[in-house]
């Protein structure tokens, strides 16, 4: 028995070591790296000095820095709320419709594009002159309604988030249609011969059993938020005009890529991580207990 | 109840038209030469048609070819090379026991939880000091850690429900433990492996970030990268913009509608 014990802690070692020498390099050192560097001061080159708290109280105080956090909470509220009710309703009525596969297939379609190509269809769709809203808007006789929906603030940050709808709400309704066929019949049947129908039904009996994949809705929204939003923004307005419409992902991009402002960059990445892993375990932990 | 059904369909038609309208206008743009696009009504259907010439006016500003077949090369190596590595961590994690086990588990989760914001900038550090900023093993390498940790989650929570009967047989027969894994666990987690894979390709396809931040040209750059690059770029055309969308974005709907079934596999794998 002992020698097997040996065996397997060589075997073991064996096949944790390449993986394990990919993740130190490229996550877990860098990651260690990005948590020193937010309270440090670097431009890329010369020596790293400690400065504290500094960098993060640079963050709340600038102004630039205030708009971007405002501007993602906007994003994280914008985008989990809406697209989760709303996917949870089509679901519910996707359920039982014959041909539901063809309708699956045109929601599928947005959470295929990748960010970038999403900034493109949306700069069509919002573009002043040439864009979908205000030439339909003129042909339904709306002209009045016309707005440049990207250049100014907040109406930017709004319109953008709108804009990311159509692949948060392609999401949400898949993953709670991946939900709804855990459910078992008899439970859905059960509930209607008490007469527990339509919203009433969803509310009480569906929506609970659904909480892991709500669970699941949530944190990666919040991420996406942070991370994936990114190529959107970036071909829409790039975080402009004026800075108006930019989140952490972008300022971090601008500090660290363009003023090699490091430490700056390195806090709010830190920030944005630890928002994000707060929000994590607070869903995780309320998805699993009661 | 015979109205009811009919409203749903109504509403439901309504809304996929509605739903596809982002869509049939990024088409449209992309048939239309610069001056229809600006002097044409909008939901007009050019007479002459230019979309072939806006695939070439985007393939030649904007270098996307060559990022083409980067890009094809970074997810296909990356998504199957790092779903290899992340079967070796799944397995040990899933079907032995030994100290630590839930440390080395979450430790290799830990990129799936963090923004991609927490790793970006010591990348371009690390890869110049292995001289491989601005390569394509640079990038390569990079895509392929990233890959590891949500693969690791899919196939490890798949290792799960093999039964442990057949490992113990196994054992008894004399298999070592690299057998095991070999001629066991990794044929039987084909269904987990395919659902990591997947997941992992399109995210490698459809990401700009890092080929933004560690490469600087186009002979190394991939497809997303360059495609964003078409709008800063000294020729800014609407139609070019439009066909390069387009013919980006073809592989990633294809591979999902084909694999939907998979997809939602993977929405269920992290329970």
């Amino acid at each position: 028995m002992e020698k097997d014990e040996g065996n397997m802690e060589k075997s073991i070692s064996i096949f944790l070591l390449l993986p394990f020498i990919f993740l130190s390099i490229f996550l877990l050192i860098p990651i260690g790296f990005t948590v020193v560097l937010s309270f440090c001061s670097w431009w890329g080159y010369g020596p790293i000095t400690f400065v504290g708290l500094d960098n993060f109280i640079k963050i709340f105080t600038i102004e630039r820095f205030q708009r971007a956090l405002i501007n993602n909470l906007l994003w994280i509220i914008g985008v989990i709320f809406v697209p989760m009710f709303f996917g949870l309703i089509l679901a519910y009525i996707l359920l039982d419709v014959k041909g539901k596969r063809i309708f699956t297939a045109a929601l599928w379609i947005p959470y295929a594009i990748s960010p970038v190509a999403l900034g493109y269809i949306f700069y069509f769709v919002f573009d002043p002159k040439i864009g979908l809203i205000n030439s339909t808007l003129e042909i339904l006789g709306l002209g009045f309604l016309k707005r440049a929906w990207l250049s100014s603030w907040p109406l930017n940050t709004f319109s953008l988030i709108i804009g990311s709808w159509w692949n948060r709400f392609a999401f949400s309704t898949i993953v709670y249609l991946a939900g709804m066929t855990t459910i078992s019949r008899d439970i859905i049947d059960a509930a209607k011969t008490d007469g527990c129908v339509g919203f009433h039904q969803l509310r009480k009996i569906i929506f609970p059993l659904l909480r892991p994949f709500t669970a699941i809705i949530l944190a990666w929204s919040v991420l996406y938020s942070f991370q994936d939003n990114f190529g959107f923004i970036y071909v829409t307005t790039e975080g402009g005009p004026f800075r108006s419409s930019e989140v952490i992902g972008i300022s971090m991009y601008l500090e660290g890529f363009m003023s090699s402002n490091m430490g700056i960059a390195s806090a709010l990445a830190f920030l944005s991580t630890i928002i994000t892993l707060t929000a994590a375990i607070i869903i995780l932990s309320r998805s699993k207990g009661g | 109840m015979r109205v009811g059904r009919i409203l749903i369909y109504l509403f439901l038609i309504f809304f996929i038209f509605i739903w596809m309208m982002p869509l049939v206008s990024l088409i449209l743009t992309s048939l239309k030469s610069e001056q229809q696009i600006l002097y044409l009504p909008f939901w007009s259907f050019p007479q002459k048609v230019y979309f072939i010439e806006n695939v070439l006016l985007a393939i030649e500003t904007g270098n996307l070819g060559r990022a083409f077949i980067n890009t094809i090369f970074y997810s296909l190596s990356s998504a199957c090379v790092g779903v290899f590595l992340a079967s070796m961590i799944a397995y040990p994690v899933a079907k032995m026991n030994f100290k630590g086990k839930n440390f080395i588990f979450y430790l290799a989760l830990i990129g799936t939880f963090l923004p991609f914001q927490m790793y970006l900038l010591p990348h371009v550090y690390i890869l110049r000091i292995f001289k491989l900023y601005d390569t394509w093993i640079g990038l390569w390498l990079v895509y392929t850690a990233i890959v590891i940790p949500f693969a690791t989650l899919v196939i490890r929570n798949y290792m799960l429900t093999i039964p442990d009967s057949i490992i113990d047989a196994a054992k008894l027969d004399g298999c070592s433990y690299l057998g095991i894994y070999g001629r066991i666990m990794l044929p039987l987690s084909v269904p987990a492996l395919t659902v990591a894979f997947l997941f992992q390709f399109i995210w490698v396809w459809n990401d700009m970030i890092f080929g933004l931040v560690l490469t600087a040209n186009p002979s190394t750059r991939p497809l997303m990268t360059q495609l964003a690059m078409l709008k800063g770029g000294y020729i800014t055309s609407f139609g070019a913009m439009a066909a390069g969308s387009i013919i980006s974005i073809f592989i990633p709907i294809v591979v999902i509608l084909v694999f939907q079934e998979k997809f939602i596999q993977g929405f269920r794998a992290p329970m």
